[in-house]
């Protein structure tokens, strides 16, 4: 007896010398000295704080913004979309153009690209990595936009292997041909759903292309290590075909608690993240943090779905009174701590077809009472379900404008998943969601979500044969102004015509970076990494 | 003894078993669609479609759940539907941290409770035992992430004495086992004061203060060991607690574990993710509650020969 309480007795006292120990040794550790070149200069590390998106950085396979964050460094498409939502050549030497019967297109890849693994790219690559996207066992979640390629809708039923409308010419030569026009195709080709991998590689990998160290790409940061965890480091690619890249090494850390993520970012572990807006008044306020933020204008838009297959919202009056009630000014302040600004219609500023002549929604809930009145109705009472979210502050404030004009609504919030379920099935009679394009073009802003047969599909159920017609034709005019011009009908017909959705406010995020990071900038939702660069003369950079 | 073992073991695997039917069953029941979820409110309907059938996701209930296993009593949980990866792999990771984390805290709960419990039994009603016990009300109650926030605040933002957050060294480790282990080791101290304040009035403890025997044998040798039964019911349970992983904990110090593996695969509606972390927790339930039931002997040997008489 007295021997075992011994050995319990020596194991605790063994157990607490153990972790004293581990811990004084870890301690040391962090002592280290920096990181620094060979030539004595600092290394330029961009240390970059975001939630983990959990899906790999195979963009075939994730639409998370957080997997595009990292893959957009590592993978590249044949085009790209800037930071000022612009589209310039990317893997391609030029933006192609479609042939006169507007299904051919012609594309030349820029020589002598290298990937990562010190393979030349070629158009076989191209080749390979749409096959592969409408494979179905791969799974791939974006096929839609780019299923217009003949032979695309056969290989995902499963009736084809090959995909008959991309032929490969020769080594930097390869033409798409699409079963009917769809101008925003080459757009499309600006997505990192497009990225182009390596034949060879990609097919050793298998499934685990995309987690681990198994992303092999042409971009300008190249992997060194990846648990999938916690962490992903990136270097510099020698070899990249435009340029030598800014930084040596980027560290996207995974913190998903905002509230450490934003002191990670005060004690010095990450040198960039994204601010979210329910922080933002919190370090508007502090000292070592206000001066570092900065704000941007998204291509999205906040918005009341209304579903317009119910009874009670027939009547365009009563949409319009709805739409009148609302002190989107104050909502912006209220809800989004200001970060949003007035909308004048569905399209964002930057996107082209946004009418800027076009006045901001009005607030007058007097006449919103008229309009009510003259369409015979009182006591109207509405539903709403929403997700716990931003969404659903925004539908508490809109109850508390819309008691004012006497309609009453009640807000339900639902889990994510049966919200998604209902949303799809039409169930919904009010919800309020946020709708961000991935790339300012207006079709996948308007047609995706109110062309008659989309609409249907998510609680909305427009229907405006004119509306259709716009929006179908835009989806083939080949010149942009008469584009820009279509949608700028299409918009003003169902926002300010139909009052077929009621738009909030076009919302604004917002990031912080240290005063080192240079040319921190978002063009929509995606961190870009492209032209990030760190000034290592700045007293607080510390390498 | 090995009758008991045998039986309880038993018990164990049925009470798996029947877990596993049921949470299969009550997840495909619960409303909410894990492919839209999965593709983002951005996703057509044919695409939608395509990955459901593609997911196997458009068959029978009964035939998935067959499937599903069949193929877990071969070990295989299938494959998680968001991270597009072994779900035995995902947990084998998550496992690894959370183990580690659990280890620190509990190790840390243990040593604390102890200590403060006996030091505050052998002073009872001293000003030692009032403080004590007056910063163990305050460590039950104090929620675990507002315990992890301020000494974030203090001993990273601060003191700059060890990382704010993350697994990347064993420093690390250090907040977030004070944030976890001081809920355990505040009622550890309480169950230990009390149980420990019963034994030191009992007669044989007045006999062995009178062969001579040395304080710290007394208390430790005589007055914990049989003092232990409670503290081994309570740090039981806890342990269960706190190997199933702790999603606050996990989530302010940005730690891949168990619990906030699960929590995502909730939100998520990843299935197969879901199914296999129930059937982990299940499994660490039924262990723990059998090693404890085990312990109960071992320490007791009322208990063990009170069984062996009665069978």
């Amino acid at each position: 007896m007295m021997e075992k309480s011994l050995s319990r007795r020596s194991f605790l006292k063994a157990s607490a010398v153990t972790a004293g120990g581990a811990a004084a040794s870890s301690m040391l550790a962090a002592c280290g000295g920096s990181d620094a070149s060979a030539d004595g200069s600092k290394k330029k590390i961009l240390k970059f704080g975001q939630a983990n998106a959990k899906q790999g950085l195979d963009m075939q396979k994730s639409t998370n913004s957080g997997s595009s964050s990292i893959a957009d460094s590592i993978f590249e498409a044949p085009l790209l979309w800037t930071e000022d939502n612009e589209l310039v050549p990317c893997l391609l030497k030029e933006i192609p153009t479609f042939e006169a019967d507007g299904v051919t297109l012609h594309c030349e890849l820029k020589e002598g690209i290298k990937f990562h693994d010190g393979s030349t790219l070629t158009a076989d690559d191209v080749k390979y990595s749409f096959e592969r996207m409408f494979k179905p066992e791969t799974g791939a979640k974006s096929t839609y936009m780019y299923d217009k390629i003949k032979g695309a809708k056969e290989m995902l039923a499963g009736t084809a292997t090959e995909l008959e409308g991309l032929t490969v010419e020769d080594d930097t030569h390869f033409t798409f041909v699409l079963t009917d026009p769809m101008i925003t195709f080459v757009n499309n080709l600006g997505i990192d759903y497009a990225d182009i991998f390596p034949k060879d590689a990609c097919e050793k990998a298998g499934d685990a292309w995309g987690t681990g160290t198994n992303v092999i790409g042409t971009g300008k940061y190249k992997v060194v290590s990846n648990d999938d965890t916690t962490e992903v480091v990136l270097e510099k690619f020698e070899d990249y075909h435009d340029g030598t890249p800014a930084l040596d090494e980027i560290h996207f850390t995974f913190i998903d608690d905002l509230n450490t993520k934003m002191m990670s970012f005060k004690n010095g572990d990450i040198d960039y993240c994204d601010l979210d807006a329910s922080q933002l008044q919190q370090y508007q306020g502090d000292p070592d943090v206000k001066d570092l933020i900065t704000q941007y204008q998204t291509l999205g838009v906040q918005f009341v779905n209304l579903n317009l297959s119910s009874e009670k919202l027939q009547d365009v009056r009563v949409r319009k009174a709805l739409s009148l009630a609302i002190n989107r000014d104050e909502l912006i302040q209220s809800i989004a701590g200001g970060a949003g600004i007035a909308p004048s219609g569905w399209l964002a500023p930057q996107t082209p077809g946004h009418d800027d002549s076009a006045p901001t929604f009005e607030y007058d809930p007097e006449k919103a009472k008229a309009l009510l009145a003259e369409a015979g109705v009182s006591n109207l009472e509405l539903s709403a379900k929403v997700r716990a979210n931003i969404n659903q502050k925004q539908l508490v404030a809109v109850q508390d404008y819309w008691d004012k004009i006497g309609v009453k609504l009640t807000v339900e919030t639902e889990d994510n998943g049966v919200w998604a379920q209902d949303w799809a099935d039409g169930n919904l009679e009010i919800t309020a969601l946020g709708w961000f394009p991935l790339y300012a073009d207006a079709d996948n802003h308007m047609y995706t979500y109110f062309y008659s047969e989309n609409a249907k599909a998510k609680s909305s159920f427009y229907n405006n044969p004119e509306f259709d017609d716009l929006v179908s034709q835009a989806r083939i005019e080949q010149d942009q102004d008469k584009r820009a011009d279509l949608y700028k009908q299409a918009d003003d017909i169902l926002t300010r015509q139909d009052y077929a959705t009621i738009p909030l406010y076009y919302p604004k995020n917002q990031f912080v970076a240290k005063d080192y990071v240079k040319n921190a900038k978002v063009g929509n939702l995606v961190y870009h990494m492209n032209d990030v660069d760190i000034d290592t003369t700045k007293e607080d950079y510390a390498g | 003894m090995r009758d008991f073992l045998i039986k309880r073991v038993l018990q164990a695997v049925g009470v798996v078993i029947c877990i596993s039917a049921i949470t299969f069953f009550i997840l495909n029941v619960v409303p909410g669609d894990p492919v839209r979820v999965m593709m983002g409110d951005m996703a057509d309907e044919q695409t939608i479609e395509q990955v459901r059938h593609n997911m196997g996701l458009d068959r029978p209930v009964t035939e998935q759940y067959v499937n599903w296993f069949g193929n877990m009593v071969q070990g295989n949980f299938g494959t998680s539907y968001t991270q597009n990866k072994s779900v035995t792999v995902l947990m084998g990771t998550a496992f690894a941290v959370t183990a580690k984390l659990a280890g620190f805290a509990y190790l840390f709960a243990l040593v604390f409770g102890l200590v403060v419990g006996v030091v505050s039994a052998v002073y009872h009603g001293k000003w030692v035992d009032r403080l004590l016990m007056a910063l163990s009300i305050f460590g039950i109650s104090a929620p675990a992430f507002w315990v992890a926030i301020l000494v974030q605040i203090v001993f990273a933002l601060n003191l700059k004495w060890f990382p704010l957050s993350g697994v990347k060294t064993a420093a690390a480790f250090v907040l977030p086992t004070i944030a976890l282990g001081t809920r355990y080791a505040a009622s550890i101290a309480r169950v230990t004061r009390t149980s420990m304040m019963d034994v030191l009035n009992q007669d044989f403890m007045r006999t062995a203060e009178a062969k001579g025997l040395k304080t710290s044998a007394i208390i430790l040798v005589h007055g914990l060991r049989n003092a232990l039964i409670p503290i081994i019911t309570i740090a039981g349970t806890q342990l269960g607690e706190i190997f199933t992983g702790s999603i606050l904990i996990e989530s302010v110090f940005a730690i891949p574990g168990m619990g906030k593996l699960l929590l995502d695969a909730i939100n998520a509606r990843d299935l197969p993710l879901i199914e296999g972390g129930v059937m982990y927790i299940a499994i660490i339930c039924v262990v723990v509650y059998l090693v404890v039931d085990i312990l109960y002997a071992v320490v007791d040997p009322r208990i063990r020969l009170g069984g062996e008489a009665a069978e």
